[in-house]
């Protein structure tokens, strides 16, 4: 990849925020690194919140979002921070448009826990632990879920989690072990 | 179970967890797996739950497509920019232009004596005005023309 910012002869990669500045001056590549950055993590979420035929549509949309509104970042907040909630307006936007569902925005985890119940994530035999992980999580309280997801899909570690929760490190520590529990009992009668 | 059992059993899983995500190699989770049942099937979970992260992650065919999209919105949206600026910039420094040349003439206005009409003026005592007319004029036709040729 073309070494597109005056990075320090040490090849430290461009923080979030260099990238952004160089995206919102017209720099193509710097769009493409952060693209590259967040899309594994932004598609697994989206993966385990969304039946897996829209996957790629809500993921596509969350990246063109942040696209058209990135010259309207001045950087109040982390980048990633913003990513992120841009992220989950378009899965509450993915159920809400959903007409036949009937919900309204405040029930929608209610709607995103039945869809996902409902469909199966693949029928491939490789995707087994996904598939069960997904159904399983999909029926879990909503604190469990995103307690789950912060840690192993965004890779926020326990501490920043204790900070965007507003809760003690042992607190985390302790919703995160009742979480992998519930979690663990789910897809136990799931194998059953 | 007890509470500091309880916040034993938190601090473990924190732990065998922070373990698994760093990247350890399996073996060593092997050996990192607790013999207390509870803590072990816990554990499992972690392992689980990791190795479902992983796979939602892996679309190489998703990716391709959904780049190629973005790359085409992106073109878009900088030839939008364009337009942007030709669309506000450019009559903007026109308005600009034009009002510059207004207030000159509204300070020769008030400056030129009452008892001097200005078809006066425009015959001959104060020749500028036609000519600060003129020029604003010139100034917008030229703003516009050099702006078309930068296009």
């Amino acid at each position: 990849m073309i070494n597109l910012l005056k990075s320090p002869p040490s090849h430290v990669p461009p923080t979030d925020e260099e990238l952004v500045h160089s995206a919102q001056k017209g720099k193509q590549d710097a769009f493409v690194l952060l693209y590259e950055r967040y899309l594994p993590n932004i598609m697994a979420r989206v993966r385990f919140k969304i039946p897996e035929g829209d996957v790629e549509d809500v993921t596509q949309e969350i990246f063109i979002a942040v696209l058209k509104s990135l010259g309207g970042f001045k950087g109040q907040s982390k980048f990633s921070t913003w990513i992120w909630t841009i992220t989950n307006r378009k899965i509450v936007d993915y159920y809400r448009s959903h007409k036949s569902n009937r919900i309204e925005q405040d029930d929608y985890e209610e709607v995103v826990t039945r869809n996902l119940s409902k469909h199966p994530t693949s029928s491939d035999s490789s995707q087994d632990d996904l598939v069960t992980v997904k159904h399983a999580l999909g029926t879990l309280p909503q604190n469990y879920q995103d307690i789950l997801l912060m840690r192993f899909v965004d890779d926020m570690p326990f501490n920043e989690i204790a900070l965007h929760n507003g809760q003690s490190l042992e607190a985390t520590k302790s919703l995160f072990r009742r979480s992998v529990a519930a979690l663990a009992k789910k897809v136990e009668g799931t194998n059953e | 179970m007890n509470k500091l059992d309880e916040q034993q059993l938190d601090d473990q899983l924190s732990e065998f967890t922070d373990s698994v995500l760093s990247g350890e190699r399996e073996k060593d989770m092997q050996e990192m797996m607790a013999q207390d049942k509870e803590l072990a099937e816990l554990q499992q979970a972690v392992l689980l739950m990791k190795s479902a992260a992983r796979k939602a992650r892996v679309s190489g065919e998703a990716d391709a497509r959904i780049r190629r999209r973005l790359m085409t919105e992106w073109k878009k949206e900088q030839q939008t920019s364009k337009s942007f600026n030709w669309n506000w910039n450019m009559p903007r420094l026109a308005f600009a232009g034009g009002f510059v040349v207004l207030i000159l003439l509204s300070v020769v206005t008030l400056l030129t004596p009452a008892e001097a009409p200005l078809t006066a003026a425009a015959g001959g005592d104060q020749p500028w005005q036609p000519i600060l007319i003129t020029a604003g004029i010139v100034i917008i036709v030229l703003i516009f023309w050099r702006n078309r040729h930068d296009q």
